[in-house]
């Protein structure tokens, strides 16, 4: 099993999408940086990674980011491989399973790469104070913070893994990774339009990819981040099966 | 102009533009819903005519549905091969880029069209009939004048995006790739924003994304309507005009 998700991850750090998005996070998360820099008063270097995360995952930058995983899938039929994984004895939830963990294995690397460029170069310019956030009126303290932003993009990572498995699922019903990748970005959109209604709002899966923000805390509230959690895994899972039974239904032609 | 057609053809009997269409249907009458639902202020017809372009351009719609078509007619060209067989007839760049800007510029018009008549038939039957609202919930005049512009103004500065993602797709010449990095350096540039004065702002096409700003006012600013169409056909040539350098110099082997 290791060996084929090993092959799969070889052929996405392959692919020129996955090294210009690894390069644009990277830009992108510069901008905080940028913005702390010009802020007046003590800055505490925790602030850069959080500052970072929001902007990601507010301006929905980072959807159109990990939309490249719906080319994982969509290499195989713009080379016209679906045949021959199809014509191998590998039972198709294999074949899928392997291309999904991938996904998450590259979204994992991907955040966990963004988050520890920017917190480096964060400690050199920056001492690690005591730090707080807009959406919480108490103070986190230093001895926290570490651990706070490392499960804060480590959680994150759940969240984005959904965008994935949104991703390739749909390009796995529609055929083409181009519509993957545009229509998860106007789903998203779309939840971000119905948010403003309250009773809906915890169901949405754009509520969830600000999941960091109830890890970095002064008080985390474990429960509430447990069920946002399994709400986006359960969501990951229905589109696993999603995809697998259009997999399974479908036609290799070429 | 013999291409023009062609390219039509391939815009409108593509599956891009059926979602597309999809898209703009279910966002419009979200937003309908939504401000029917949410709103606590009187929001009129007509209001909403405006309401629905304000947030198309608030959330880049236009621009991601531009890009996405654009992506499809100038990437897909090197994508599919076709590109190779064009050269070979042999077609000249300048005709080739020509028509494919007007077929695109007729999509996006299509795209506005779509949007303002569903907007105001949909927003007739869920909203009363009334005046149009500015900031401050001020009357304001003239609301058929302001309507052509805001729609025709956003039609024209669709050309922007349009020779923008022509640019990125004859340099990546892959439509995925051109659709997340055409998507990245807009995101990208837009965030850069927060950091740069409006004076500066004002000599780029990004002020000019909506021009809800200079119609909604008490009085209709002519002079950055035009001047701001004037900056985004400057930007839209220089784009262009790279784009054509690069094909012109391009290997077709």
């Amino acid at each position: 099993m290791l060996n084929v998700v090993l092959v799969e991850l070889k052929k996405i750090f392959k692919m020129q999408l996955v090294r210009l998005v690894f390069i644009f996070g990277l830009i992108f998360s510069l901008f905080s940086l940028l913005f702390w820099l010009n802020h007046e008063g003590p800055v505490s270097a925790f602030s850069i990674p959080v500052s970072t995360l929001n902007n990601l995952t507010q301006t929905l930058v980072i959807v159109i980011f990990v939309g490249f995983t719906g080319y994982i899938y969509g290499v195989e039929i713009q080379s016209k491989t679906l045949k021959i994984i199809k014509a191998k004895n590998i039972p198709d939830w294999k074949v899928l399973a392997y291309k999904y963990i991938a996904a998450f294995i590259t979204i994992l690397i991907f955040i966990l790469f963004i988050g520890i460029f920017i917190f480096s170069i964060s400690t050199i310019l920056f001492p690690l104070l005591d730090f707080h956030v807009k959406y919480d009126s108490e103070l986190i303290m230093a001895e926290k913070g570490l651990i706070s932003i490392f499960l804060a993009y480590i959680f994150e990572a759940v969240p984005l893994f959904f965008v994935a498995c949104l991703c390739l699922t749909i390009t796995i019903f529609l055929n083409s990774a181009v519509l993957g990748i545009i229509s998860t970005f106007f789903f998203f959109i779309l939840c971000k339009l119905a948010e403003s209604i309250s009773m809906i709002k915890i169901f949405l899966p754009s509520y969830h990819i600000l999941i960091w923000q109830d890890i970095v805390r002064a008080e985390p509230n474990w429960s509430e981040i447990g069920t946002k959690v399994a709400i986006t895994a359960g969501y990951c899972v229905l589109l696993y099966m999603l995809a697998l039974l259009f997999y399974q239904r479908k036609e290799v032609k070429d | 102009m013999k291409y023009l057609p062609i390219e039509m053809k391939k815009i409108f009997k593509s599956i891009e533009s059926k979602i597309s269409y999809v898209f703009v249907f279910v966002i419009v009458l979200s937003i309908m819903l939504g401000f029917k639902f949410q709103s606590k202020q009187h929001i009129s017809s007509i209001d909403m005519v405006f309401i629905t372009l304000g947030n198309f351009s608030r959330y880049i719609m236009l621009h991601l549905v531009m890009i996405l078509m654009t992506s499809l007619i100038v990437a897909g060209e090197f994508n599919q091969g076709t590109y190779r067989y064009i050269m070979l007839r042999p077609v000249s760049i300048k005709n080739l880029i020509f028509n494919k800007y007007i077929a695109l510029w007729l999509f996006a018009g299509m795209i506005l069209l779509i949007t303002a008549a569903l907007s105001f038939f949909v927003g007739i039957i869920l909203f009363e009939h009334g005046q149009l609202h500015g900031e401050g919930f001020t009357i304001l005049s003239r609301p058929i004048i302001r309507f052509i512009i805001f729609y025709v103004g956003t039609w024209i500065n669709a050309v922007f995006i349009i020779s923008f993602t022509t640019f990125f797709s004859v340099i990546l010449k892959h439509n995925i790739n051109t659709i997340v990095i055409t998507f990245s350096v807009l995101f990208i540039i837009l965030f850069f924003t927060r950091f740069v004065s409006d004076e500066v702002l004002d000599w780029t096409p990004i002020n000019y994304f909506t021009l809800k700003p200079y119609i909604f006012t008490e009085i209709i600013k002519w002079r950055d309507i035009f001047f701001g169409i004037f900056v985004t056909l400057v930007y839209s040539g220089i784009f262009t005009g790279l784009s054509y350098v690069k094909l012109k110099m391009e290997d077709i082997l």
